[in-house]
This record gives C-alpha cells, sequence and structure tokens, in this order.
C-alpha cells in the first residue's frame, strides 16, 4: 500500500468523528458527463421548511460508480462494506438540508457515508456540516472531491444554506450509504 | 411606548384573527428621537458573528450592555408593557429579553418555531430599527399541520416586510414555525426577543 493511502487511513481514523475528504478525484471532464445525465434524467423538488429544500433523484442508480467507490471506501475503513441507498443532489440559491430531515432519513445504524461532489465550480457554500451536538467537523464544497464519514447513531448531518452569492449556479452531490 | 392610539380590544381581534398563527404588526412604535437613540445606541454595542445550522447574522451579546438599549429593555418589560401584551395576547408574561441583529447581504433565519419547553417563550418579537435599502430580510410565516405536537408539513402563508419603527409579535407555539428571509442587499437593523413566562 502507498505512503499516499496509508495517510488516507490515518486522517480518516483521526480524531472522534472518522472522516477523511479527497480532494480531485473525479475528473472535471466525467463530472460534466455525470451532471449532464442527471440533468437530463431530472430531479424532484423537495420542501418542507423544517426539514430541507433542495432537488433531489432516489431513483437513479450508477452500479461501476457506486463498485468503485466501495472498493475505495473499504480501503481506508478497513472492513468490508456493501452498498446500501444512495440518492443524487442538485442545490441552488435558497437551498439547505437541516439535522431534522436527516434524522427522518439516514440509513440505520453505523455506516460510512460517502459524498462526490460533481459540482462545475467551488461555490464556498452549501459545506457539510457533521455534528454530535457540541462539536463540528466540516466538508468544504470541492468539485470533484470525495468525502468518507463513518456516521454512527450519535452523528447528525446538515447542509448550509446556499445564499445569493452563487447566483445561478448549481451544486451536484452524490450521497451513498455504505452498510 | 404604549400610547392613546393602542386600543387593546382592537389589537387583541386583530392579533387572535391572523393567519396562519396570532400575529400583530405595531407601525411607528415610538417617536423619531427615540427611534435615533435606538439606532445610534445598536451602532456602538459590539456584534458578533453567529452562525449555526439555521442562522448566519451578527448578534449582540445575550445581555445587551448599552444603557439606551438596557433602557429600552426595561420599558418592554415595565408592568403597563406587560399588562397590554397579556390584553394582546392573552398570555401573562412576566419579563422579557433582548438581543440586537444586524443582518447584512446573505443573513438568514431558516425556519423553525422559537418553542422550547424551559424556556418560557410565550409571545416572540422583532422591532426593526434601520432597514433602508435593505432587499429581503422579511419574516415568513408558515401553515403548518399537526399531528398532536408534531409538525409534519408546512406552506409558506405570510410575509411581513422589514420596516423602521415596525414592531411585529407573535405567538410562540410548536407550530410557530417562521424564518427571516435571506437578505440580499442592504441591512436589516432590529431588536428582538421573548416576552417571558
Amino acid at each position: 500500500m502507498s505512503a499516499g493511502a496509508l495517510a488516507i487511513r490515518a486522517r480518516f481514523r483521526e480524531g472522534r468523528c472518522h472522516h477523511v475528504v479527497m480532494p480531485e478525484l473525479v475528473a472535471e471532464d466525467r463530472a460534466a458527463l455525470m451532471r449532464a445525465h442527471l440533468d437530463e434524467v431530472g430531479f424532484a423538488s423537495f420542501y418542507e421548511p423544517d426539514r430541507g429544500r433542495y432537488e433531489i433523484n432516489h431513483e437513479l442508480t450508477a452500479p461501476e460508480l457506486f463498485e468503485e467507490l466501495r472498493e475505495l471506501v473499504e480501503h481506508i475503513v478497513e472492513r468490508p462494506v456493501r452498498v446500501g441507498p444512495a440518492h443524487w443532489l442538485r442545490l441552488r440559491h435558497r437551498d439547505y438540508a437541516l439535522i431534522k430531515g436527516d434524522a427522518k432519513t439516514r440509513a440505520p445504524g453505523l455506516h460510512v457515508e460517502v459524498t462526490l461532489d460533481f459540482s462545475p465550480r467551488a461555490t464556498e457554500q452549501a459545506e457539510i456540516v457533521y455534528t454530535d451536538g457540541a462539536e463540528a467537523w466540516m466538508v468544504p464544497q470541492q468539485p470533484g472531491s470525495v468525502a468518507v464519514v463513518e456516521r454512527d447513531t450519535w452523528l447528525y448531518r446538515y447542509e448550509r444554506y446556499i445564499d445569493h452569492r452563487v447566483a445561478g449556479g448549481s451544486i451536484y452531490r452524490l450521497r451513498l450509504a455504505l452498510l | 411606548m404604549i400610547d392613546a392610539r393602542w386600543n387593546l380590544g382592537e389589537l387583541a381581534a386583530s392579533y387572535r384573527a391572523a393567519k396562519p398563527f396570532p400575529h400583530l404588526v405595531i407601525d411607528d412604535l415610538v417617536a423619531p428621537d427615540t427611534l435615533g437613540a435606538l439606532c445610534q445606541a445598536v451602532a456602538e454595542e459590539p456584534h458578533w458573528p453567529n452562525r449555526g445550522e439555521i442562522y448566519n447574522f451578527m448578534g449582540s451579546a445575550e445581555t445587551v450592555a448599552h444603557p439606551v438599549l438596557r433602557d429600552f429593555q426595561a420599558q418592554l418589560a415595565a408592568p403597563a408593557m406587560l399588562q397590554a401584551i397579556c390584553a394582546i395576547t392573552g398570555r401573562p408574561a412576566t419579563r422579557c429579553d433582548l438581543r440586537s441583529y444586524v443582518y447584512l447581504a446573505g443573513s438568514y433565519l431558516l425556519p423553525h418555531t422559537d418553542s422550547r419547553a424551559s424556556f418560557g417563550r410565550l409571545v416572540a418579537y422583532a422591532y426593526y430599527l434601520h432597514t433602508a435599502g435593505c432587499e429581503g430580510g422579511e419574516l415568513e410565516l408558515f401553515d403548518c399541520t399537526m399531528e398532536g405536537d408534531e409538525l409534519v408539513s408546512a406552506k409558506p402563508r405570510a410575509r411581513i416586510p422589514p420596516r423602521d419603527n415596525r414592531m411585529v409579535m407573535f405567538e410562540v407555539t410548536n407550530g410557530s414555525l417562521h424564518q427571516v428571509c435571506e437578505v440580499l442587499a442592504g441591512a436589516r437593523v432590529s431588536l428582538a426577543g421573548w416576552f417571558l413566562a
């Protein structure tokens, strides 16, 4: 195993919230194809004011991509995992996702959550925040990045509100649970 | 603060009839020179960035320091004012708290109810001091469907624009879902808090 891979494993295990963000894992040309496909397939609008506001697709599957991510994660977490529920998000100005929504929809029990960002640009917004109610761990919005977070039952997630500075831009995310 | 314009019976009727939940808008709350003194006091009060799951704004400390702001809080908590609040809302408040807030472009407060059983919040209020050039920043109230104490769905129902010298108050319950819409330009300067049990 390479020194880089070992360093990623070590970073993942640091601290109380096991997590690591790997930048530039997905090339822009591949991300652009994913965005085009998602835009064509379409999203459903979700707006429950006390839970969140975003566009979501629960239906689309991408077995090869999911398998790539599963293999990657197994090397990081050092245990077998299997592909669980997945969804695709498109976030724009005024969108957000709150802990109350996460509590209702999260995968049960201990699992690994992967977020692949295939947005066209960085916005410095829509950070993903994981929290135990006291401490917080943040995943920045970075195109091409893959975030791997071990979600114990005490760890909840929200995604910060996107304000007018994003203008007409969109943020695209794949979220995959590995059980 | 309370003057001859306050017809408590009419205000109470308006409060009770308001949708989606009881609320009231009172314009021209104080005299212009008092408003000017309050604006100046907020300008002199320290404010810090506050950012969390549902909010992003500049806020004062939980206890304001400026004597003009403390005096204003004392007027809100004076027996005559609390009696008026009770007459309007039916809620027997015994005190109130107060913080000052500065919402600049990009600031927001996402939907929430204010309801915390142990906090004793009976009636929420926001008093706008300075809104010139402010785009956005409306107080939006949601019509909620409840199952017992659980909020199961909500739709936007009323929007109250911020305006200089305007006070808004509303009932705090598990269904009093509301938000401050994002300020898109300018600034929205306010004092806000709760009348408490």
